[in-house]
């Protein structure tokens, strides 16, 4: 059996972290959402983490470019995180520079309280 | 508020123009790329090439906040002394300060650290805790960083490139620098030492790790904007310093009364909010309604309480 689903004033708040990825390598929307719980377990810990409810909402690939004969896959993300934990999650994002022996760069670009403004202000600009 | 980076690893021409865009990107504002005494050289035939680059990069295509007067970014070239003794550091510094409007010197090695601390000619002590287990300072060399004014300089790279026990070890130490800097007073400079584009991080993002690991809004202010600044200022005048505290003017100054030669360097403001000049501060206009909505509230309620309290008054006074 399915559970109901919650009145709106007993859901979670959330907002929206609008990244911006370079890697070496392509990255699949379900390996983003393990690398940002992984960045977020190694820097704050299981017990904060918990406070986060990260979840990536859309996941575009913007360029890809060679520098040096390497190739360099750019993505914008939005990845969904608990309202008031922004700071939080941007910083153990910031701290990923490896993944798999891979270089990766995760810059946090924008903060947006909803998926369409975000990706209006953010992405297709 | 502006962002300093001071150091930034220079390589060649093509790595740097990659690693100077991305800086610009981010929302950095000066950028000074740093390299070894025999490559510095070399480096600044094409310096001019990389400003030509700069400013003629797309401002939409920066993560920039369209409300600032930003153009682009500043950009300097410096000497990193690395691997090197008491006596080299010594010749590098007679050679190059005249050349140079940068001078830092890495650190980690006691000797060094205290040598670098004593000498005035040099601008930044770099990571004293490179590869050792504590921080690399005392109360001593504290007390010689500010009687020289020699910054001190945290490098984020040190957190990115380590993992686990060595990265706390790292924030450790960068917790012991920032308890020093709050007794002692030295001049400590906040740097990414990027060498890739990889490493580059946007500016919100690195103030937010500082005030994770407990650096208060101030200290990440003159960290990455009074500090650095105060050094770029100081050593376009470096050269007319005589001795210490004594400068060399120009005739057409004695005419400039001391309201014209005050330093656009802003002391940092309570009120300073990082989000002034940086790139996201988007949330649902449907919440400051809101908020408005709120206040409309409160302050009706006010007024009519203040008017209570005067009949009351008036009552009384009658």
């Amino acid at each position: 059996m399915k559970l109901k689903v919650l009145p709106p004033t007993l859901r979670k708040n959330h907002h929206y972290l609008i990244l911006d990825i370079k890697s070496e390598v392509e990255i699949s929307i379900e390996d983003m959402l393990s690398y940002s719980w992984d960045a977020c377990i190694r820097y704050w810990g299981e017990n904060h983490s918990s406070n986060f409810d990260l979840w990536v909402m859309r996941h575009y690939l913007i360029e890809e470019s060679t520098q040096n004969n390497e190739a360099i896959f750019n993505y914008k993300t939005v990845l969904r995180c608990g309202r008031s934990y922004e700071d939080d999650v941007r910083v153990a994002l910031s701290t990923l520079t490896r993944q798999n022996k891979k270089r990766i760069a995760i810059n946090t670009i924008g903060v947006s309280g909803t998926i369409k403004s975000g990706i209006s202000k953010f992405i297709e600009d | 508020m502006k962002f300093y980076d001071l150091n930034l690893r220079g390589q060649n021409y093509e790595n740097d123009l990659a690693l100077v865009k991305e800086a610009n990107k981010f929302g950095w504002d000066y950028l000074n790329l740093n390299y070894s005494h025999d490559n510095f050289e070399k480096a600044l035939e094409y310096k001019d090439d990389l400003i030509d680059e700069l400013s003629n990069i797309d401002f939409n295509q920066t993560y920039r906040n369209k409300k600032t007067n930003f153009e682009h970014a500043e950009l300097s070239m410096g000497i990193n002394i690395l691997n090197a003794d008491s006596n080299e550091i010594r010749k590098i510094i007679n050679r190059y300060r005249n050349k140079s409007n940068y001078i830092s010197c890495l650190g980690g090695d006691l000797k060094i650290n205290r040598s670098v601390c004593e000498n005035r000619r040099i601008d930044v002590l770099s990571r004293p805790y490179y590869k050792r287990k504590d921080s690399g300072m005392n109360h001593v060399l504290a007390k010689e960083a500010q009687r020289n004014n020699v910054a001190i300089e945290l490098c984020f790279r040190d957190i990115l490139n380590n993992r686990l026990k060595y990265r706390a070890r790292v924030i450790s130490s960068f917790k012991e620098i920032m308890m020093f800097h709050r007794k002692f007073k030295f001049p400590l400079i906040l740097t990414t030492d990027s060498k890739s584009i990889y490493h580059v991080r946007s500016t919100r993002d690195i103030a937010a790790f500082f005030k994770s690991i407990g650096f208060s809004d101030e200290e990440i202010y003159n960290g990455f904007y009074y500090y650095p600044k105060k050094i770029v200022d100081f050593n376009k005048e470096r050269h007319d310093m005589i001795v210490n505290g004594v400068k060399l003017i120009d005739t057409d100054d004695f005419t400039d009364t001391y309201d014209n030669m005050d330093s656009d360097l802003e002391e940092f403001n309570e009120s300073e909010d990082f989000q002034d000049d940086l790139i996201d501060d988007d949330f649902m206009d449907d919440d400051f309604e809101l908020i408005d909505d709120i206040d409309e509230v409160l302050l009706d309620d006010d007024f009519e309480l203040i008017d209570d309290i005067q009949i009351k008054e008036d009552e009384y006074e009658a």
